[in-house]
């Protein structure tokens, strides 16, 4: 962890030895997290305290820890919809936490168990809507590839109202790719999907050309899909590994030791 | 700029498209407006002369209360729903995301002024087409200035507790001196006034929703950041 | 004596703004001569119109902390605002309680729509609004930012005001220097001098309560600090 987070820094001041760096998040040029330092308090509340965390270039870390550790907070930072009260985050090398950029939306994918989805609008409706937003171009034919690719092109003139949760998710997962975007940021993405659904999920969340960071409750789900874990509490950041060097059923034990 | 113009296009037409699939707030809009109307003339229970003197104060507060009512649950909604972190999200300019919102309550009250107005003039016995051109212009200057205030203040109120009470308390008071001037120069113009006969206020009017609708563009950014 | 004053925390500054508002009582009451038309009630009218500056002056200074604090995101001017809103907040309710005082005897009634007092009317209804936001907004993560915009937009707000009641009640520009209320140009010289030294003491007095009322929020973050600490060392210790 420690070395990792300088050579990031290294990576940050000297473009030209980015090659070297390659697979380092925080270089520039190469999409992956750097968080530093990073704090928010909400008025007497310590959400984060002195977080530091990397998830480099194409990888996938599932963050862990209980309710009120500080995970939303963290996500909301780095997706840019909460001001750090300290610290820095790091997107491609670039830090965002300075000044909002506004392109760093199209960097960035978001799916949470909140949809973003219009109920009185139908699924194109808001497909479209998004797309148009993001400036995602060739607009009609990604909505279309998409609403194949998350099983709901049947579905597409339907009221999102009238959909099932688990549709609604799916949908959602297609608004989160709309954009193509290199960073997933994932809030419970598991809320209310059925078997077919988490199958699916699954299959995009193995593109390893994207970096992902999860946040959630659920533990298996986490790890069968994530090359790392971390687990968050009371604002700190805990524990880290990876997860090729833990078996499910010790991760149990390990996650009830640093998160009560 | 000219993207903000376009991105505020899309939250717009997203709105409208909304509203024209539900209808909630025009209508609730309209029949509260129609209610005020009512519920004044039983509260002057006054002869046709002054009637119409109150009527433009009338009907300032009916359309006041209806605009609140526009700007609260042109939020709300959002908010309770979450889809307002979507548009958050997004790789626009916040400013972009406020005048759209502004549009659409600019758009919902004139549709309301339009439907209302006639039943003022049943009601109250009032004669406007010889000022129709004159109204038109006081209540689009007017309705702008006082949007912009009411959709910034919204935004602020539907994160409070007390969402539906701090609406008015904030914004009342600093909406104060267009809620004069508007009745000031409908007062005017029914009494068959000219523009001379009202220029003080139509600069008031014109210079504090162009000040304010400046001024909130520019907060709105930092309203919406946690 | 020296016990006492320390007990009392009683400051250099603390004891000018006394010995001035001792002064400016005798220059208003005793010193100033009786108004010829109006009375000894018009003697109000040195607290009454201090008291106005006072409260439209401070709400300019919540506007000014408030555009450094979205500037800069420095607590001390968010307490700079909130200090100048709650006791600008005092002035203006005394305005709002002296001026019905002098009104009824002046015009045979507590309450009329002149411009001045509407003025001081709404700007007491925004500084309700902005100690309202605080008090109802307290649990909110932003709120400081919604205070923030709401001293800065009031603040802009005070010339459309201004304008708006004085037109309201058919004035023109030219008469706005005090010249209703039956000041300015019958006005005496001693009178005037004493109206000047109750608003430079008046100034004073506000200067001192905001200097105490920062100094106590600050302390109110320090002692939220101490409890942080403890709370995270000592786990439960501390009830909320």
């Amino acid at each position: 962890m420690g070395d990792r987070s300088a050579s990031g820094l290294a990576g940050a001041s000297g473009a030209a030895s980015a090659s070297g760096l390659a697979g380092v998040a925080g270089a520039p040029g190469t999409p992956g997290i750097s968080v530093r330092q990073l704090t928010k308090t909400y008025g007497r509340f310590r959400a984060l305290h002195r977080v530091d965390m990397e998830v480099a270039p194409g990888t996938f870390l599932a963050l862990f820890g209980p309710n009120g550790a500080g995970k939303s907070t963290l996500l909301g930072i780095i997706a840019g919809l909460v001001r750090p009260s300290r610290g820095q985050v790091f997107l491609d090398g670039e830090q965002i936490t300075k000044d909002r950029d506004e392109d760093l939306g199209k960097r960035i994918g978001a799916l949470s168990y909140q949809t973003y989805l219009y109920d009185e609008l139908t699924v194109l409706e808001n497909l479209r809507f998004y797309g148009r937003l993001f400036g995602v171009e060739n607009r009609e034919d990604r909505i279309g590839s998409l609403l194949h690719t998350v099983g709901m092109e049947a579905r597409s003139g339907s009221p999102v109202r009238t959909l099932s949760r688990g549709m609604r998710q799916r949908v959602a997962l297609a608004r989160a790719l709309l954009h193509d975007p290199d960073i997933l940021l994932l809030d419970e993405p598991y809320t209310g999907l059925d078997q077919d659904a988490l199958v699916m999920l699954k299959t995009v969340l193995a593109d390893r050309k994207k970096t992902i960071l999860l946040v959630t409750h659920d533990l298996v789900r986490g790890l069968e899909s994530a090359d790392r874990v971390a687990i968050l509490n009371r604002g700190r950041l805990v524990y880290e590994a990876e997860t090729s060097e833990l078996s499910p059923a010790d991760f149990e034990q390990t996650y009830r030791d640093h998160a009560m | 700029m000219r993207s903000m113009l376009a991105q505020s296009w899309q939250i717009y037409r997203k709105d409208m498209l909304v509203e024209y699939r539900t209808r909630e707030r025009v209508v609730t809009m309209f029949v509260f407006s129609l209610i005020v109307v009512i519920i004044f003339n039983f509260a002057f229970n006054a002869g046709a002369d002054v009637l119409q003197r109150v009527a433009p104060g009338m009907i300032w507060v009916a359309f006041a209360f209806a605009g609140m009512l526009s700007a609260s649950r042109s939020f709300s909604p959002e908010i309770d729903r979450g889809t307002f972190d979507g548009l958050l999200l997004a790789p626009i300019d916040r400013g972009s995301i406020f005048l759209g919102k502004l549009l659409g309550n600019v758009t919902l009250i004139g549709l309301v002024q339009l439907a209302v107005l006639p039943l003022f003039v049943l009601f109250f016995n009032m004669t406007i087409l010889p000022y129709l051109s004159k109204l038109l212009v006081i209540f689009f200057l007017g309705t702008v200035g006082f949007s912009s205030v009411a959709t910034l203040f919204a935004a602020v109120a539907v994160n409070t507790r007390m969402r539906d009470v701090m609406l008015p308390v904030l914004l009342l008071p600093v909406a104060s001196p267009v809620l004069i001037a508007l009745v000031e120069t409908t007062r005017t113009t029914f009494e068959g006034g000219d523009w001379q006969d009202m220029t003080n206020w139509i600069r008031l009017l014109s210079v504090f929703t162009v000040v304010f609708l400046v001024a909130s563009v520019m907060l709105f950014e930092y309203i919406v950041e946690e | 004596m020296a016990g006492l004053a320390t007990r009392l925390r009683i400051t250099p500054f603390g004891l000018i703004c006394l010995v001035g508002l001792v002064a400016s009582l005798y220059l208003s009451l005793i010193w100033a001569p009786r108004e010829r038309v109006m009375g000894d009630v018009q003697r109000i009218m040195y607290f009454h119109v201090a008291s106005a500056w006072i409260a439209e002056f401070a709400f300019v200074l919540v506007g000014v902390s408030s555009v450094i604090y979205l500037w800069l995101r420095e607590r001390r001017w968010d307490i700079v605002a909130y200090s100048a809103a709650e006791v600008g907040f005092v002035f203006c309710c005394f305005v709002m309680i002296t001026g019905p005082i002098w009104g009824k005897p002046v015009w045979g009634t507590w309450w009329t729509w002149d411009p001045r007092l509407t003025f001081s009317m709404i700007l007491w209804l925004i500084y309700v609004a902005y100690l309202m936001l605080r008090v109802y907004g307290d649990d909110l993560p932003q709120v400081k930012t919604f205070l923030a915009v709401l001293g800065i937009l009031g603040t802009i707000d005070i010339p459309f005001i201004h304008f708006a009641t004085m037109w309201w009640r058919g004035l023109h520009p030219d008469s706005l220097v005090m010249t209703e209320e039956g000041l300015g140009a019958g006005m005496e010289v001693d009178m005037r001098i004493a109206l000047a030294v109750s608003a430079v003491v008046f100034t004073l007095l506000f200067f001192y309560l905001m200097q105490r009322r920062m100094a106590l929020e600050r302390l109110r973050d320090e002692a939220e600090d101490l409890r942080e600490r403890v709370e995270h060392r000592h786990p439960g210790s501390v009830g909320v």
